[in-house]
C-alpha cells in the first residue's frame, strides 16, 4: 500500500503539472478530479489545500475544469469558466474570482449530486464528541461564528453543508476552507492574525470573499463522523445582548427542512432522517454580539448533560 | 362553499409520516412530497377521516361540540385550511 500524498507534500512546480493533468482531491468522502491552469486556483489549493489527500485511485465523485474562455476574453479582461461532467448554471467570472469560484463549485457538486446523504445549508462543528449544527441563511454571521469556534478549539466538520448519514444518524465530516464574506473577512483576521487566508476577491456575487484554511486537525479527522447534539440557529446582531433560546422541536425541524439542499428529493427517507436528527437533538435560537460571550456560551453547552 | 355539512375525507392515496413533540407535529405527505406543522386539532381530525369520512359536525363533536358562531369559523377554517394543503377533500356526491 502506497503512502497517502498531500497536496502539501508537492513541489509548486509539481502541483501546478498535475492540476493541469487533473488532481484527485480527496475532501471528507469525496474525491474531485479539479483541472485547472489559472494561477489564482492553484495558488489557492497549494495554500488552503496542502493538508488534504491526493488519491491515485483514478476514480472521482466529481469532475470540474476551470479555464479561460476561448476569443479575446483570454487576454481583454480575463475571465474564467467552469466546466463540469454535467450541465451547470455557472457564468463566466473575472479571473481574480477564480478560487473563490472554485470554492463555490465544490459546494454545488456536492449539493446538487449527492443524494445518499441529507445534506442541509449550515456549518458544522464538533467536541468533546457532540457536534453543533449552525443552519442561517446568509448575512445571518453563520461562518463567522463557525471560525470563531474553530479557532476556539472546536472540530470543522463543514463551513457549509451538513451531512446526514440517513442510516447511523452521524454527521459526515467534509472539512473545507471557510468562506469569509466582506466585514468578517476583517473581524476574523483581527481575532486570528496568523490565520491562512486566501486573498480576498472584491465585488463577487456575494460582495469580497476570502477562504480561511481548515485546520490541520480537521482535516486530518476528516474519517471520524460525529454525533450530532444541537441545531442551533445563529444570528448577529450589533448590540444585541447574548440570548440563547429553546425552539421547540417540530418548529425546528420545518426550519432545518427549509435549509435542506435535497430533503425534498429524498421524500419519506429524508423526513425520517430529519426526524431522527431532531430528535436526538436540542434546538435554539441564538443572538450574539461579543465574541467572546458567544464562544463561552457554547461552552457551556458542553458542560451540560 | 364549506359548510360544517360538507363531508371530508384523506386525499386518496397518501401515506402520511409524522413527527410529534410537545403538541406539534411535523407531517410528511408522500404524494404532494410536502411537509407541513400542524396541531394536535388538525391531527385528531386528520387521524379520525383516516378511518372514515366524516361531515363538520361529525368532526366537531371530536372536541365536545356545542361550538359558537366564531369557533363554527375558526372550525371551518381549519378545515378549509387542511383542504388547501391537500390532506383533505370533499367527499364526492
Amino acid at each position: 500500500m502506497s503512502p497517502v500524498t498531500t497536496v502539501g507534500a508537492m513541489p509548486r512546480a509539481l502541483l501546478a503539472k498535475r492540476l493541469a493533468q487533473g488532481l484527485h482531491l480527496q475532501t471528507g468522502p469525496f474525491i474531485t478530479c479539479v483541472r485547472t491552469s489559472i494561477d489564482v486556483v492553484v495558488d489557492g489549493i497549494a495554500r488552503l489545500y496542502a493538508d488534504y489527500p491526493v488519491s491515485d485511485a483514478g476514480y472521482a465523485d466529481f469532475r470540474l475544469t476551470l479555464a479561460p474562455p476561448p476569443g479575446l476574453r483570454r487576454w481583454f479582461r480575463p475571465q474564467v469558466c467552469a466546466e463540469f461532467d454535467l450541465p451547470s448554471h455557472f457564468l463566466p467570472m473575472p479571473r481574480a474570482h477564480a478560487f473563490a469560484m472554485f470554492e463555490w463549485m465544490m459546494n454545488w457538486c456536492i449539493s446538487s449530486r449527492v443524494n445518499h446523504y441529507l445534506i442541509i445549508h449550515a456549518a458544522v462543528v464538533e467536541r468533546g464528541g457532540r457536534a453543533v449544527i449552525l443552519p442561517a441563511p446568509p448575512g445571518s454571521g453563520k461562518s463567522t461564528l463557525c471560525a470563531i469556534l474553530v479557532n476556539a478549539g472546536w472540530r470543522l466538520l463543514s463551513d457549509e453543508l451538513a451531512l446526514v448519514d440517513p442510516e447511523s444518524g452521524m454527521l459526515i465530516p467534509a472539512p473545507r476552507p471557510i468562506s469569509l464574506k466582506n466585514q468578517s473577512i476583517d473581524v476574523v483576521r483581527r481575532l486570528v492574525p496568523s490565520a491562512v487566508m486566501s486573498p480576498p476577491a472584491h465585488d463577487t456575487l456575494k460582495g469580497s470573499v476570502a477562504h480561511w484554511k481548515a485546520p490541520s486537525d480537521s482535516v486530518a479527522r476528516a474519517d471520524e463522523p460525529a454525533m450530532p447534539a444541537w441545531v442551533i440557529y445563529p444570528r448577529y446582531q450589533a448590540g444585541a445582548a447574548l440570548a440563547l433560546q429553546r425552539l421547540p422541536k417540530a418548529r425546528s425541524m420545518m426550519r432545518l427542512a427549509e435549509n435542506g439542499f435535497n430533503y425534498s428529493e429524498l421524500g419519506a427517507a429524508g423526513f425520517e432522517a430529519l426526524g431522527d436528527l431532531i430528535e436526538r437533538c436540542d434546538s435554539y435560537d441564538f443572538s450574539y454580539s461579543v465574541i467572546d460571550e458567544a464562544v463561552a456560551a457554547f461552552e457551556q453547552l458542553l458542560g451540560s448533560p | 362553499m364549506v359548510s360544517l355539512a360538507l363531508a371530508w375525507r384523506l386525499t386518496p392515496l397518501q401515506r402520511l409520516a409524522r413527527r410529534c413533540w410537545e403538541g406539534e407535529c411535523v407531517v410528511f405527505n408522500d404524494v404532494t412530497g410536502d411537509t407541513h406543522l400542524l396541531g394536535d386539532e388538525a391531527l385528531t381530525i386528520l387521524a379520525h377521516l383516516a378511518s372514515r369520512p366524516a361531515d363538520g359536525h361529525s368532526l366537531q363533536l371530536l372536541f365536545g361540540g356545542n361550538f359558537g358562531a366564531e369557533e363554527n369559523e375558526e372550525f371551518l377554517e381549519l378545515l378549509r385550511h387542511l383542504g388547501q394543503l391537500e390532506l383533505i377533500e370533499p367527499c364526492p356526491p
